[in-house]
C-alpha cells in the first residue's frame, strides 16, 4: 500500500504491524501515491540546509518560479518547479517572513515579515531589495489587486493596510478589525474583502467602498485560519481549527450552507474553479480533497497522505500545460524539508 | 523477556486502536449524490475522536541518548538531552532547534523564569545551572547535594523549588531565589529523593513523590509541616499533575502501570485506572478536563474526567518505544494549543520533538 523505504523500528514486529496502519501513513518517509488519486505526486525538489517552519508561497505563473517563506529560517526559498531545483535563498533582512506575494507587472515579490512588521519588495529576478514598506507589527497575509495596483497587508491586531505597488507608499483609509487578520480574499466582481478572524471565531466582511465592516460570527466551529472564494457561485470556504471542520458560507447572507469534517492543523486552502474541487493541507499529514456538487453540496472526495508538518502550500490553476498543487513538506529527522508538486487530475 | 512482552501487549493495543479506526468512518456527506466518486483514500478514515492529532516534528539530529523533562518561556521550549548532556532550545513558532547549551552533566529537570529572564537546568551531578534567557551564557551554578532533579517555578515569590538529594538524610525540597540566584534557608527534609512535585497556587502546600518512601508528601509552607499520604500496592509514584480548581491530583504509578487520582482535600485515592508502561511525564489539561500521560513503551494515554470523581480512557495514541516525557503548557500564542513528546533517537533514526495538536 505504501513504502517502508528508511522507516526503522525498535522492532521488526513492531514495523510489520505499523505498515498495516494506515493512519501511520502520514509518518512514513516515502511519499505514497495513486494513480487514481486527484492529486498525484510528480515531483520532489530537496531543499536539505532548510530548517524550520514553512509559511506561505507564491508563484511566478509565467516562468514557474516559486517562492516559499521559510519563518523558521529567516528566508525566501526560490525554487524552478519546471526544472525541479532550488535556485536561490534571500536572506536580507527578513525576519519571521509569513507570506509573499508575486507581482506579474513589475516582476517583483513582496515578503511580510512578523519579526518587525516590515513589508520587504525585491526584484524577482536579481533578488535584489528594492524596498521596505513598514507596519506597526506581524505583517501577515498579502492579497495583489492587479486593477489598482495595490497590495493588501493584514497586520497587527489587528487590521488590513495597504501600499501602492507603483510607489511603495501606504495608503490612507485602512480598515480596522480588532483582531489579528488570518487568511483573506478580495472580491474581483466586488468591493468586498471578507477576512478570518481566527481569534474571535468570526469572518469580516469590508466594503471597500463604503469602508462599512460587517461581522459573521461563526457558531458550530471556529478558529478559522485559511480560506478560499468561489465568486461565481457566492461561496466562501473557511477551514476552521476549532473543531477540524470545513465551513462553505453564502457571501450574499453570511449564512453556513455546508459542513464537513475537516483536517486538522490546517494554513492554506485553495479553490478549483475547473474541477470545482477545495483542497485542503494538514498538518496532521493528509491534503483533503472537496468535490462541489453544486453550490450547497459538497462531499470529501479523497484524503491523500502527504507528510507530517505538511500545512502550507500554493495552487494557481491551469498554467499552460500545468495544474499543480505545491506543498511545503519542512525537514523531519532524517530527511530535509522539500517542495512537493502534485498534478490535479480528474 | 519483560521488553517482549511489552512490544507484544503494544502491538496488540495498536491492533484494537487500527481496528477502532477502521470501524468508525466519519459521517462525512453534507448531502451524498450518487454521480460523485465515492472517496479514493487511500488509508483508512481516523476515528471520530482524536484528541492527540501528530502535526509537526522538530529534528533533533545528533542528539543521542535519553531526554527528560520539558520548560518553556518566551515561545520556545527547552527540553533536557539527559544522555546528551545538553539543553535543547527549540524556537516553537519557528519549529527548530535555535541553540543547544552543552556542558550540563545528565541535565534533568528545567525551568523559565520570565520574571528574572533565566533559565535553570538541574543536573543530576548535584549542580543548578542558571542561564541568561536570552544569550543563554552560564550565569552561575549552585551545588545540590545527592543531585537536583525536578524544578518548579513559583512566580508569586519568584522562587525555583528544587527536588534534590538521594538518600534518608539530605533529600529535600530547596529554594533558590530566581532574582538573586541565591539558595534560601526554605528547605523541606522528606526523607526520600524526590521524583515529581507540583505547588499549590492557591494554597501553600508542594505535593511531592517519593518513590523510595511509597508516600506521597504534602508540605505546608506556611506551618512547615509535612504530612504524608501512603500508598497501598502502588510502587514507584513518578510524574505528578495538580488540578487546583477541582482540588485533584494525579500521579503516575510505574508498579503496577496506574493513572493514580488523590483528592487534596482529604488525601484519599479515589480512582487507579490501568494506565501507561514506564511514565516520567503526566499532564493535565484544564481546558479539556483530560490527563495526557506519554509512556517509554510507545503510547501516550488520554484519560477524560467526566466529573472530578469519574474518568475514563479517551484514547491510547501510538507514539515511538521510549518517548516517556513531555511538555505541555496549555494554550500558547495565535491560539496554539500542543502538546510535545520527546523522542530518542533509535537505530539510524535520529530523534525528533514531536507536536500534537490538541482536538476537541
Amino acid at each position: 500500500m505504501f513504502k517502508m523505504t528508511g522507516k526503522k523500528s525498535g522492532s521488526a514486529c513492531l514495523a510489520v504491524l505499523f505498515a498495516s496502519f494506515a493512519t501511520v501513513a502520514a509518518q512514513e518517509q516515502a511519499p505514497s501515491n495513486d494513480e487514481f488519486a486527484p492529486l498525484v505526486l510528480v515531483r520532489i525538489i530537496p531543499m536539505p540546509d532548510v530548517q524550520g517552519r514553512f509559511d506561505h508561497m507564491a508563484v511566478d505563473n509565467k516562468t514557474g518560479r516559486l517562492y516559499a517563506a521559510v519563518y523558521g529560517d529567516d528566508s525566501v526559498q526560490v525554487l524552478e518547479t519546471q526544472r525541479g531545483k532550488r535556485v536561490h535563498s534571500i536572506n536580507e533582512g527578513l525576519t519571521k517572513p509569513q507570506m509573499i506575494a508575486y507581482l506579474p507587472d513589475s516582476n517583483r515579490i513582496v515578503v511580510s515579515n512578523e519579526g518587525d512588521g516590515s513589508c520587504k519588495i525585491f526584484d524577482a529576478d536579481t533578488y535584489k531589495l528594492i524596498d521596505t514598506v513598514k507596519f506597526a507589527d506581524d505583517a501577515d497575509q498579502l492579497r495583489y489587486d492587479p486593477v489598482t495596483k495595490r497590495v493588501y497587508v493584514g497586520y497587527g491586531d489587528g487590521a488590513i493596510g495597504m501600499f501602492d505597488a507603483t510607489t511603495n507608499k501606504r495608503i490612507e483609509g485602512e480598515f480596522e478589525l480588532g483582531a489579528h487578520p488570518e487568511s483573506f480574499q478580495l472580491e474581483e466582481k466586488g468591493p468586498r474583502i471578507f477576512v478570518n478572524l481566527a481569534s474571535i471565531s468570526q469572518i469580516a466582511v469590508i466594503d471597500r467602498n463604503t469602508h462599512k465592516i460587517e461581522k459573521w460570527k461563526l457558531e458550530e466551529a471556529g478558529t478559522n485560519f485559511p480560506m478560499a472564494l468561489d465568486e461565481e457561485h457566492h461561496r466562501l470556504f473557511v477551514a476552521a481549527r476549532r473543531p477540524a471542520r470545513l465551513l462553505v458560507l453564502n457571501t450574499d447572507t453570511g449564512k453556513v450552507v455546508a459542513s464537513l469534517p475537516g483536517a486538522t492543523d490546517t494554513d492554506d486552502m485553495a479553490f478549483d474553479v475547473t474541477r470545482r474541487r477545495i483542497y485542503v493541507p494538514s498538518g496532521e499529514g493528509f491534503i483533503f480533497v472537496y468535490q462541489q456538487i453544486d453550490a450547497d453540496r459538497y462531499q470529501r472526495i479523497a484524503k491523500i497522505p502527504s507528510a507530517i508538518g505538511a500545512r502550507t502550500s500554493a495552487y494557481y490553476g491551469q498554467v499552460g500545460k500545468h495544474n499543480s498543487l505545491y506543498l511545503a513538506v519542512p525537514g523531519r529527522s532524517n530527511r530535509g524539508a522539500e517542495l512537493w508538486v502534485y498534478e490535479t487530475r480528474d | 523477556m519483560k521488553r517482549l512482552l511489552t512490544v507484544v501487549l503494544g502491538a496488540s493495543v495498536l491492533v484494537a486502536v487500527a481496528t477502532l479506526a477502521g470501524g468508525q468512518q466519519d459521517a462525512d456527506n453534507s448531502s451524498p449524490r450518487k454521480s460523485v466518486p465515492k472517496e479514493r483514500t487511500q488509508s483508512a478514515t481516523a476515528p471520530a475522536q482524536r484528541p492527540l492529532v501528530l502535526s509537526g516534528s522538530v529534528p533533533m539530529d545528533g542528539v543521542k541518548g535519553r531526554f527528560d523533562h520539558f520548560a518553556s518561556g518566551k515561545g520556545r521550549v527547552f527540553i533536557s538531552g539527559l544522555g546528551n548532556n545538553t539543553v535543547e532550545v527549540i524556537n516553537l513558532f519557528g519549529g527548530i532547534v535555535e541553540r543547544t547549551i552543552t556542558g550540563v552533566t545528565n541535565p534533568q529537570g528545567v525551568t523559565f523564569s520570565p520574571e528574572a529572564n533565566e533559565l535553570f537546568v538541574a543536573s543530576a551531578q548535584g549542580k543548578l545551572y542558571i542561564y541568561d534567557g536570552d544569550s543563554f551564557n552560564l550565569i552561575t551554578t549552585l551545588d545540590f547535594e545527592g543531585g537536583a532533579d525536578n524544578l518548579r517555578y513559583d512566580a508569586a515569590t519568584k522562587r525555583v523549588y528544587v527536588g534534590c538529594g538521594d538518600d534518608e538524610k539530605n533529600s529535600a525540597i530547596a529554594a533558590v531565589d530566581a532574582m538573586t540566584n541565591q539558595r534560601l534557608d526554605e528547605e523541606y527534609k522528606i526523607g526520600g529523593e524526590p521524583e515529581s512535585f507540583q505547588l499549590e497556587k492557591s494554597g501553600p502546600n508542594i505535593y511531592v513523590n517519593i518513590p523510595d518512601l511509597q508516600q506521597i508528601a504534602v508540605i505546608n509552607r506556611e506551618t512547615k509541616k509535612i504530612t504524608r499520604w501512603p500508598l497501598t500496592g502502588l510502587r514507584k509514584n513518578f510524574p505528578m499533575a495538580l488540578d487546583e480548581p477541582d482540588h485533584r491530583l494525579f500521579v503516575g504509578i510505574r508498579e503496577p502501570a496506574r493513572l493514580a487520582i488523590f483528592d487534596t482535600t482529604s488525601g484519599h485515592m479515589i480512582a487507579a485506572l490501568p494506565s501507561a508502561e514506564d511514565t516520567d511525564d503526566l499532564y493535565y489539561d484544564a481546558e479539556h478536563k483530560r490527563v495526557y500521560v506519554p509512556g517509554g513503551e510507545g503510547l501516550i494515554y488520554i484519560f477524560q474526567m467526566t466529573d472530578p470523581d469519574h474518568y475514563r480512557l479517551l484514547a491510547k495514541v501510538p507514539t515511538a518505544l521510549g518517548a516517556r516525557t513531555a511538555g505541555y503548557f496549555g494554550r500558547l500564542g495565535k491560539g496554539m494549543h500542543r502538546f510535545f513528546l520527546a523522542v530518542p533517537a533509535s537505530g539510524a533514526q535520529s530523534a525528533e520533538m514531536r507536536v500534537y495538536t490538541i482536538q476537541e
